[in-house]
């Protein structure tokens, strides 16, 4: 494999998603529909895959995804490759738009792979650039699910997580260097018993394996789970940042954080692509807080890509890209 | 406040859409469908709902706006001064609004909730009690983004929404009223907030129509819970599925004076509820606050975030326990 060297500070990344190209999507088309057998998926899916990784190379990314070309939606991916769940029907997440929510019909227990062969696909694709693991937390399966068997959600919560250490302990063992657990629906309860039950989900998750650990929140109200979360066993918070207009900012400040940090700087929601000069300034602003040095903060979007047209998608990470790299130089990185 | 002569059931909001429907919409969005025939499958989806609330034996009928993509994006469409923008997540739930913007005053530009009442009672006839769910203004400004007052936003919502109303009440005989007031069972919540209610509501009471408010995804917080079991309103909706100890710990230190709605029926989710269970929780409330201040059953919240089979199962299930409820607990 082609060695990559990380630059020592302002790391370029993604939070996970990009959007789909039209093969995974007559894929994921043709599986939903059972004209094809997993394996066929996987294969049409590659091609998807393979442009993903080259885009991220183009626009300059660092620690790059797989772009969760096969995955339905970051739910139903994974519970319809565990036992224990069904598929469930359409309900709505806004305007027209749906996921089928699935249902917990019996105890949850590991049944197969889900996404280590994406994942080692694109690693083998990446000309040495590690491959970020990203898959959906424990906490965020089961809020969006519904619940037929357990009478315990934590039970459920906890018997998530173990079907989850297993594919990324397997991850891990082919040589996973960063592992990215995605909690979004954490920050919808901003409680410190709903932020005490992620903290033993994710223990027994990562318990003992050898990666940089990173957990990824967005969209909610972030600065009020903040002081819940931060003796979480992870190295890196994710969060969005531009999209509610840096606000958590001086929260950070306040909490005495010390982790490494996913710095959202562009917005996933709208069409204009923030300009260089922008996401520099945010990152002065960041750096003004005098909490954590450039080795620490990673620049990536507030959230995955996917719903963004592909060059809107693209453009934002060559400007991501290119402000790192600024950066580097400006604060003697380079 | 009226006084309720009987226990009314009904459902707290709005309906899922089915796959007709929601290909209906998808087609008609993208400009293949025509103007008449989109009403016209909207009008027959609302008649089979009402049909499956009546037929379920409710006492009200809730319009069940499936048509409507959030609570607030009607009023946006339908008002000047205001627009939407991107999206946030609606609470705890995997569900976004739009964003309301508003940028000056708002104003009606054409009536929204009148029409919509005026359709409701084209379908169901002159003897059906009729309910629309509409936002309160404490969510509707709190949830909004302005460089505006927001105490003054709510005040000029509700002078709107008063004015709307008014009007459904004279042109289609509305019946009832929900204002949905989630914000207020928020972790953002404060006790202020339903001063902000009690204060609106004065304009409110002006019109000729029973007033229900509802404050749904959970049980409110105690301290909030204590204002609103005094507010003016003719039934309160309150969540005892989730959180009914800190509810009933409310009720025993104060013996609300406002009727209330249990909602006993989970709207978010699929797993039916056990007669049982759910007697024995009316049966503790009463044993606290009396029969005579239960004057509703109903839902935690609208169906519209469970599969369409689901909510009309629930619908039946809420008719039949509620005439048991009646029968065996309430009368």
């Amino acid at each position: 494999m082609t060695e990559y060297r990380l630059p020592k500070a302002f790391i370029t990344t993604v939070v996970g998603s990009y959007p789909r190209f039209p093969e995974a999507q007559e894929a994921l088309e043709k599986r939903r529909r059972g004209l094809i057998d997993e394996r066929t998926f996987r294969e049409m899916c590659k091609v998807a895959i393979r442009k993903v990784v080259e885009d991220y190379i183009s626009a300059g990314i660092d620690l790059i995804s797989d772009g969760e070309q096969t995955r339905e939606d970051m739910v139903v991916h994974f519970t319809e490759r565990m036992n224990g769940y069904k598929l469930g029907d359409w309900v709505r997440i806004f305007d027209n738009v749906y996921f089928r929510k699935p249902i917990v019909v019996s105890k949850v227990e590991y049944r197969e792979q889900m996404i280590i062969e994406d994942w080692e696909y694109a690693q083998s694709l990446s000309q040495g650039r590690p491959v970020k693991f990203i898959i959906t937390g424990p906490y965020t399966i089961v809020d969006w699910s519904f619940n037929l068997y357990y009478r315990d959600r934590r039970e459920l919560i906890i018997d998530v997580a173990k079907v989850l250490r297993k594919e990324i302990e397997e991850a891990v063992k082919r040589g996973a260097k960063f592992v990215q657990i995605d909690e979004p629906a954490l920050s919808t309860r901003p409680l410190p018993e709903e932020a005490e039950l992620l903290k033993e989900a994710l223990k027994e998750m990562l318990h003992g394996l050898d990666c940089k650990k990173i957990v990824h929140i967005c969209f909610g109200r972030i600065e009020k789970i903040i002081p819940y979360i931060l003796d979480y066993p992870v190295d890196q918070f994710d969060l969005e940042f531009k999209n509610s207009n840096f606000r958590l900012l001086p929260y950070l400040k306040e909490y005495g954080y010390n982790k490494e940090l996913g710095f959202g700087v562009v917005d996933v929601h709208t069409l204009r692509v923030e300009t260089v000069e922008e996401i520099k300034k945010a990152v002065y602003e960041l750096l003004k807080l005098d909490i954590i040095g450039p080795e620490k903060i990673y620049l990536d979007p507030d959230c995955g890509l996917k719903r963004l047209p592909r060059e809107v998608a693209l453009e934002k990470l060559r400007n991501i890209a290119k402000a790192a790299q600024e950066l580097r130089k400006e604060y003697g990185y380079e | 406040m009226s006084k309720l002569d009987q226990v009314e059931i009904f459902v707290l909001g709005r309906y899922p859409r089915s796959a007709r429907f929601r290909k209906v919409l998808r087609d008609f969005d993208d400009g293949k469908l025509s103007d008449i025939e989109y009403v016209r499958t909207l009008q027959e989806e609302i008649s089979y709902l009402c049909g499956v609330q009546i037929g379920a034996g409710l006492t009200i009928v809730q319009d069940p706006a499936p048509d409507e993509h959030d609570i607030f994006r009607p009023y946006v469409e339908s008002w000047r001064g205001v627009y939407y923008d991107g999206l946030l997540r609606f609470f705890d739930n995997n569900f976004f609004y739009r964003i309301p913007v508003f940028i000056e005053k708002p104003d009606i530009q054409k009536f929204y909730i009148s029409r919509r009442a005026k359709a409701l009672r084209d379908i169901v006839g002159p003897e059906a009690k009729i309910k629309i769910a509409v936002p309160g203004p404490v969510t509707f400004a709190f949830l909004s983004k302005t460089q505006l007052d927001k105490v003054e936003l709510v005040f000029d919502i509700a002078k709107l929404l008063v004015m709307d109303i008014s009007r459904a009440v004279e042109t289609a005989g509305l019946n009832y009223v929900q204002l949905d007031e989630p914000f207020l069972f928020d972790v953002d919540a404060e006790p202020k907030h339903v001063e902000l209610v009690k204060e609106y509501l004065s304009e409110f009471r002006k019109i000729n129509v029973r007033i229900i408010l509802a404050v749904y995804y959970n049980a409110p917080r105690q301290d909030i819970l204590e204002k609103l079991i005094d507010l003016p309103v003719d039934m309160l909706c309150i969540d005892v599925i989730n959180g009914a100890d800190k509810v009933l710990e409310v009720f025993r230190r104060k013996r609300p004076t406002v009727n209330i709605a249990l909602g006993l029926l989970n709207g978010r989710e699929i797993m039916i509820e056990d007669y049982d269970t759910v007697r024995k929780l009316v049966e503790k409330v009463v044993e606290i606050v009396g029969k005579d201040v239960v004057k509703g059953i109903t839902t935690t919240c609208g169906f519209e975030l469970i599969p369409l089979k689901y909510a009309i199962e629930k619908t039946v299930v809420l008719g039949r326990y509620g005439y048991r409820l009646v029968s065996e607990v309430l009368s």
